[in-house]
């Protein structure tokens, strides 16, 4: 158990390095001087030089990586190319705010996968079972931008109950759950609809168990059954896809950020790479990458906790 | 305890299953007396499980069940007069009511301990869930989780309680489930074939236990099976089920000694492989579509074909050998002109890691042997014992870890793929499953023709057709798909796309395992003839040492790795050397004395 998760760590370790090296070097031999991006055309050469000189990018690229990697993972990103102030204060506060945006999403995709997805299952033969199996197939087809818009539409301009957009930190109390209500459930909403599908599937399939049977010969009603010995049975391909589903929503969370008009990473992102801020995209693009990898690590060190025939296999 | 005639326990009247208009079970009527032991036998598709099924009240969505499940309440003592009257039916009780029995008057065994219990649950958790279920009040859980786990005479019952289901034996978990079906003693414990997935010696403990447990307890049981050896192990009276309906009833001795009805001694026969006098030939039923109809006239067993020609084969003296304990392993079956030649074979699974612990895992620890030309080679064990990997090695799928092996005079070993199309036209296989071993997607020509690349069309078609006809399948079912066919026509097309590329060898893995006894008897029948036409060196795989002796000439026992004893199969069985074989002989079900 011990060594699992030793070399799960390793794993980990051995990933984020090779991540941080395919991010560093490909944003970095992308063509676009950032000096020359600042100046402007009408700059002379030398200007640009003095400029490349005092931002560092003349150096050769395995030195800048070699600074940048040491700097990220030590709190210091290094100076923004294109506002001259430090990376990381920005990539922070941005990631705090995705991060609670995508925690929501998250939040608002299992509660609706859950019951939806195990009532589809569980009355499959029937109309209304069939019903919540049309809808989550209805939500997967939606995409989460349109469904921002529509949200908005409903819930901000025609009934005025929620803010269209903008941001409130979390020490703002209910001024919080406002403004992240309506992005939290666009986000949600559309993963919460495919997660439904892999619910009722697994679900159906531990339906069909041999060990279901079992328990209803000792004695146990369908329901018993399925809460005692079919749910956690069913949560554990539940819990590998809602952890690939992480990584989408972090996509997702671009486009809702744009609009919601949020500063999270997405936006932060989207503004780096209109001023050619390489320095500010490698560290976003490496948090995600950091995020996404460290989530993949929880869930396969939950696995074998929830499944016991896990541990003893490797 | 003795089975008391005056207390019904069961009353099934009148049980009509059916899936939508299709009816499975006609009308079936048939009782249960308080501490009687029934058997209910029949074939894949006789109803039985159904019926079975019926009793709990688990059928699948599909499914329904009319007609009356008595379920009698045992008086209590002194009895009093109107409790004999108290009755529930099953069958219209409601799911409160149904909840209530089961697992507690009523309780089940099912036939796949590894699929049955809960994989995330603790076995001692789900033992203590039916006491605590039908009994809230038991005080002293763990203690009576322990009592039980003892009972079944599971070793070191304290720690067994704390591990999960994935990490027992098969034979284990049965003893699990059947703890848990006899925790609250039931009144009727319903056993759907509980045994047919386990080794034979695991078997006859299983068996032996299950009818102490239901003795102690005073239950009555229902023990359905296709197999009337375990029958006769454990049940005082039989009921033969075929196609929805009841055959034959009776007492147990009555029945196997004196049976009634056709179908019943065509079974019998078939299940002991009874050969007709003079031909050596087993005797099978009339093929089984011809009598879909029903008609009894039909069940007579298929008329004497002409004795078989080549039965005074040339063959080599058999030496019989036993491994000696600690000495070196001899040679078996050591023949001037091999076919098959293997030497120190050894192969041992598991290589070091870079991180993690390697725990190799010896599955075969050193065995020779030499199968002659035309020699039919049978190799027994049970589960673990070496012959899956021995059979990889012998069809080079896998590479041994240390040893020879040679098949007509060229070694197969270290060989690439390249080197070894002689040995694939030379050598075929017969696989157990007969649903998962043919592509769904192919039919049956291409099945059958896809080794012949170079071939004509009119070549193929001619060469299908012609196998066809010796497998005994009909001129149609060339161009027809897997799925339309039953598992004993499924063998014969697995057998003719064996024999297609002429092989001298044919090995036959579990080939008839998984083929209920009178199919089975049909397509021993079947090999035997394609086997002397052929002129097949054969090399018959089998945990089931009747079929072994019924078919070999030469049978090699392993266990642990190893061939512990091999010698002329008649020798074998009656007289075993070792120990292990004379434990194996024993375990085998047979049906009572005089019965066959």
């Amino acid at each position: 158990m011990l060594l699992n998760v030793i070399r799960r760590l390793g794993v980990f370790a051995l990933t984020v390095f090779v991540a941080s090296v395919v991010v560093f070097f490909l944003l970095g031999i992308l063509p676009g001087d950032p000096a020359r991006a600042q100046l402007g055309l009408q700059a002379s050469e030398e200007q640009v030089q003095a400029l490349r000189q005092q931002l560092g990018v003349d150096r050769p690229l395995p030195v800048r990586y070699f600074e940048w990697i040491t700097g990220f993972f030590t709190g210091d990103m290094g100076v923004s190319y294109a506002s001259r102030t430090p990376v990381a204060p920005q990539v922070l506060d941005a990631l705090q705010v995705t991060l609670l945006l995508v925690v929501g999403g998250i939040g608002v995709a299992v509660l609706i996968a859950l019951p939806l997805g195990i009532l589809a299952a569980v009355r499959h033969h029937r109309p209304d079972g069939t019903l919540f199996s049309a809808l989550s197939q209805l939500g997967i087809s939606i995409p989460n931008f349109l469904a921002g818009l529509l949200l908005i539409a409903v819930f901000s301009v025609a009934l005025g109950w929620l803010p269209s957009g903008g941001w409130q930190p979390p020490v703002a109390g209910v001024d919080f759950l406002r403004h992240i209500a309506l992005p939290a459930l666009a986000l949600g909403l559309v993963n919460g609809a495919i997660l439904a599908r892999y619910t009722r599937a697994a679900v159906l399939e531990v339906m069909r168990e041999d060990f279901m049977r079992t328990a209803r010969a000792k004695g146990l009603k369908p329901g018993a059954a399925l809460v005692r010995h079919g749910l956690r049975n069913a949560l554990v391909p539940v819990v590998t896809v809602t952890s690939i589903e992480f990584a989408n929503l972090i996509i997702g969370a671009v486009v809702i950020e744009t609009v919601f008009v949020i500063p999270g990473l997405g936006s932060t992102l989207i503004r780096a790479v209109a001023n050619r801020d390489l320095i500010m995209i490698q560290s976003i693009v490496m948090c995600v990458v950091v995020l996404v990898l460290l989530v993949n690590l929880l869930v396969d060190l939950l696995r074998p906790v929830i499944d016991p025939r896990l541990r003893s296999a490797s | 305890m003795t089975v008391d005639l005056t207390h019904k326990l069961l009353s099934v009247e009148n049980l009509t299953v059916s899936a939508g208009s299709d009816q499975l079970v006609h009308g079936i009527s048939f009782e249960i007396f308080r501490g009687e032991r029934v058997g209910l036998i029949g074939e894949s598709g006789s109803g039985k499980s159904l019926t079975c099924l019926s009793i709990i009240g688990l059928l699948d969505g599909g499914l329904s069940a009319e007609g009356r499940i008595m379920f009698h309440h045992i008086p209590q003592e002194p009895v009093s007069p109107e409790a004999e009257t108290h009755a529930h039916n099953l069958l219209s009780a409601d799911e409160n009511k149904l909840s209530g029995i089961r697992g507690n008057r009523l309780s089940m065994v099912f036939q796949e301990p590894m699929t049955a219990l809960n994989p995330l649950m603790k076995v001692g958790d789900q033992l203590s869930e039916v006491i605590r279920l039908h009994r809230p009040k038991t005080k002293d859980l763990k203690a009576e989780v322990v009592q039980l786990l003892s009972s079944v005479q599971i070793p070191n019952p304290v720690h067994t309680a704390t591990v999960y289901p994935h990490q027992m034996s098969g034979g284990q978990r049965q003893r699990i489930m059947l703890a848990m079906a006899m925790a609250n003693g039931p009144d009727l414990l319903l056993a759907d074939e509980p045994t047919t997935a386990l080794d034979v010696t695991v078997q006859k403990r299983v068996l032996n236990l299950m009818a102490e447990q239901v003795e102690s307890a005073g239950s009555s049981l229902l023990f359905i099976t296709h197999d009337l050896g375990v029958v006769s192990e454990v049940c005082d009276r039989v009921i033969i089920m075929r196609h929805g309906r009841i055959v034959e009833s009776g007492p147990m001795e009555r029945v196997f000694t004196a049976p009634e009805h056709p179908y019943t001694r065509s079974l019998l026969a078939a299940s002991s492989l009874e050969t007709h006098p003079g031909t050596q030939r087993l005797v099978t039923l009339e093929s089984a579509s011809a009598d879909e109809a029903g008609t009894q006239e039909s069940f007579e067993p298929t008329s004497a074909p002409p004795p078989r020609t080549a039965t005074e084969r040339h063959q080599p003296r058999v030496e019989h050998l036993t491994m000696t304990s600690g000495g070196e392993a001899p040679v078996f079956n050591r023949v001037d002109d091999p076919v098959i030649s293997v030497r120190d074979l050894t192969r041992t699974y598991g290589k070091p890691r870079l991180f993690g612990r390697n725990n190799p895992v010896q599955a075969l620890r050193g065995v020779s042997f030499d199968v002659a030309l035309g020699q039919r080679f049978g190799i027994v064990g049970e589960s673990g014992c070496g012959k899956s990997t021995l059979l990889r090695l012998l069809t080079a799928l896998d590479e041994p870890t240390t040893g020879s092996i040679e098949v007509s005079g060229s070694s197969i070993v270290g060989r690439p793929e390249r080197q070894l199309r002689w040995l694939r036209e030379s050598m075929q296989l017969v696989f157990q499953d007969p649903m998962g071993s043919l592509d769904p997607r192919m039919n049956v020509t291409e099945i059958i023709a896809e080794p012949m690349h170079r071939a004509s069309r009119a070549e193929r078609r001619f060469r299908v057709d012609e196998l066809l006809e010796q497998v005994g399948l009909p001129a149609g079912s060339a161009e027809k798909y897997p799925h339309e066919f039953s598992g004993g026509q499924r063998q014969r097309i697995a057998i003719a796309r064996a024999l297609v590329t002429r092989p001298k060898i044919l090995i036959a893995d579990e080939a008839v395992s998984a083929l209920d006894v009178s199919v089975r008897a049909q397509v021993l029948n079947l090999l035997d003839d394609l086997v002397d036409e052929y002129q097949l060196t054969l090399v018959f795989v089998s945990h089931d040492l009747n079929v072994v002796r019924h078919t070999c000439d030469v049978v090699a026992v392993m266990n642990g790795g190893r061939v512990i004893e091999c010698g002329p199969a008649d020798a074998v069985m009656e007289s075993p050397h070792h120990p292990y074989t004379a434990e194996l002989v024993a375990a085998i079900p047979r049906l009572r004395e005089g019965a066959s």
